[in-house]
């Protein structure tokens, strides 16, 4: 629902942003410092980009350099919710909550307290002061204030970072749950691919590039259906961290077993927690550094994926070597320098990639699942 | 308690809230300005504004005697329209307010640099225009460095000896605590007046550094404080 072409200039760092969606969620994944929330923060009106044009497609335009329109911030009616939440320290949750609804004029006031309070469970934080929340309660506090100026953009800046897995879960069945029953278009910005997988409906990807001066160039490189962005961003390693998604489809299991199944092309995958949506799509995502392999006879052990393939490439990151390997579906393991002497990794050669089940994450598509 | 002390009692707390009173707007203001906003010119006003804390008081005494005298273009103006500034409680206040002035607006401007300025974007995004944003998040994020500043600015007004020595006529009536110390000191046998006085100005002092505590705990740091 945005459509932007713009450029940001800020010293030495340039962004040309071009990026037309049509869908409700648009996720934003790139690099760390390639310019995601710089993206947001002009789509705000935080930042002035030097040439170009923002706006919501067939809706309001927020700035135009070739007409000299530049709405201010307040005007703009777009949520944000920050990185950091930004809690206003002097008010307790009830005022920050209800601190754009009541600046919002009253016939704009399409969502109220009760609801938002309901949907994000709200009711029992509102006396406390922003001090007193754990972290999971101050961004549910940052998402119902933002949602309650009833915007027509709301963004979401990494909302689920800094949280302990059990929260991210939590957090984003909240996010699903806004996203399938108000029909607010986001643009949500992650470097966590499971993430984007379960809310984004396309995805861009902001890549940079360091030219010979080193003055960086970022764009917007791809935008598309987020399985096929992801792919697209597993190609370059600096990306985020790396994690591998492998699409599958989850198996019944037995009711009393404490993980679920998961069958991709070639691979079975044992994933924790159990999941009772059997015969779902979905897609499973690994992180490169939570993969172990081992070579020769494997013993038995406590973890529930091993899985044999052959290497594919080995590649030499900054502090990491990135080892390719085809176990059915293609995955990729971070090892160390002295690892790869070791077992003497090379391409072709037979290894033994070992993951816990907890350290799988399924996500299933479609945004019916909040 | 003699007269002459009830009177520089009166015209001491007079002359603080005086200066204070003058300096708020002007000095939350240009505070703002520095912390926030760069300016063709922004080092010279600092280094202005900023002068009268380097500079000896009574040279600042000076200046303004020959800023306001009847004889100078401000002065004269003024004195068309029967407001006397030198050797009046006028000037008094007016360089009791220039000697505390630098004291406030540092102390505010601190404050204000201390508030993350991405508190004002997000006001901004939930709907407040600028100035409103100012003042629902701004000042009252502020607010300990604001009271700390205008009590700064108060017990300097209250002390200030160089400057507004210039510019009192230093008749009865027309001497501050400090003056009046200076007055007595000056004049064998009054000891006893001296060290009243003395007791006085530390006294008054002391009260206002404490209200300032309890103003900054009542309305500033411990809201913010958590209860964990």
């Amino acid at each position: 629902m945005v459509e932007l072409d713009f450029q940001i200039r800020q010293g030495s760092y340039t962004l040309d942003a071009r990026l037309s969606s049509t869908d409700q969620v648009t996720g934003l994944i790139g690099p760390s410092g390639s310019g995601k929330t710089t993206l947001l923060m002009a789509l705000a009106g935080i930042i002035r980009p030097a040439v170009g044009l923002i706006g919501i497609k067939g809706g309001a335009t927020f700035f135009d350099s070739g007409r000299g329109i530049n709405l201010p911030i307040e005007k703009r009616r777009v949520g944000v919710v920050f990185q950091d939440d930004l809690l206003f320290p002097h008010l307790n949750v009830r005022e920050n909550i209800l601190f754009g609804y009541n600046r919002t004029e009253p016939g704009l006031r399409k969502l109220h307290p009760q609801e938002i309070c309901r949907l994000l469970d709200l009711g029992l934080l509102l006396e406390r002061g922003t001090g007193e929340l754990s972290g999971g309660e101050a961004r549910r506090v940052a998402v119902g204030r933002a949602l309650l100026t009833s915007p027509c953009l709301l963004l979401l800046d990494e909302p689920l970072t800094g949280l302990d897995v059990r929260l991210r879960d939590r957090i984003l069945a909240y996010l699903l749950r806004i996203k399938s029953e108000l029909s607010i278009p986001m643009v949500y910005v992650s470097h966590s691919y499971s993430d984007i997988l379960a809310i984004a409906d396309s995805v861009a990807l902001i890549d940079v590039e360091t030219d010979s001066q080193s003055r960086k160039h970022a764009r917007v490189a791809a935008l598309g259906h987020p399985y096929d962005i992801i792919a697209e961003a597993g190609k370059i390693a600096s990306v985020g961290p790396i994690e591998t998604v492998i699409p599958g489809e989850l198996v019944a299991t037995d009711p009393e077993a404490d993980y679920s199944v998961v069958r991709g092309e070639g691979i079975e995958m044992h994933v924790s927690p159990d999941r009772e949506d059997s015969g779902k799509q979905c897609y499973v995502t690994v992180r490169a550094d939570d993969i172990i392999l081992s070579v020769g006879e494997v013993p038995k052990l406590s973890s529930r994926n091993v899985w044999t393939g052959k290497i594919g490439k080995i590649e030499r990151l900054k502090d990491a070597y990135i080892v390719t390997l085809d176990v059915g579906s293609e995955i990729r393991a971070a090892v160390t320098a002295e690892a790869v002497r070791e077992l003497g990794l090379q391409p072709g050669k037979t290894v033994h990639a070992i993951v816990k089940a907890k350290s799988l994450r399924a996500v299933v598509l479609g945004p019916d699942t909040g | 308690m003699l007269e002459s002390e009830i009177s520089a009692i009166y015209l001491s707390l007079l002359m603080g809230f005086l200066a204070v009173l003058l300096c708020l707007v002007p000095g939350v203001s240009l505070a703002w300005l520095l912390s926030r906003r760069n300016f063709p010119g922004k080092p010279v006003v600092e280094t202005v504004v900023f002068l009268p804390l380097v500079i000896p008081p009574v040279v600042t005494g000076f200046f303004l005697i020959r800023l306001f005298s009847r004889h100078s273009l401000i002065g004269g103006l003024l004195a068309d329209m029967g407001i006397r500034v030198v050797f009046s409680w006028a000037g008094m206040a007016l360089a009791a307010a220039v000697m505390g002035f630098p004291l406030l607006v540092r102390t505010m401007r601190g404050a204000l640099e201390n508030i993350n300025p991405r508190f004002e974007s997000a006001a901004r995004t939930l709907g407040c225009s600028p100035l409103r944003t100012f003042f629902t998040v701004t000042l009252p994020l502020a607010w300990p460095g604001i009271v700390a500043g205008s009590v700064l600015c108060f017990a300097r007004a209250l002390g200030e000896f160089g400057a507004t020595a210039m510019v009192s006529s230093g008749t009865l009536g027309n001497r501050t605590i400090p003056l009046e110390i200076f007055h007595h000191y000056q004049t064998p046998g009054h000891e006893a007046e001296v060290i009243r006085l003395v007791v006085i100005s530390l006294l008054l002092s002391a009260a206002a550094l404490a209200a300032s505590e309890m103003l900054i705990n009542r309305y500033g740091a411990s809201r913010y404080r958590s209860r964990h």
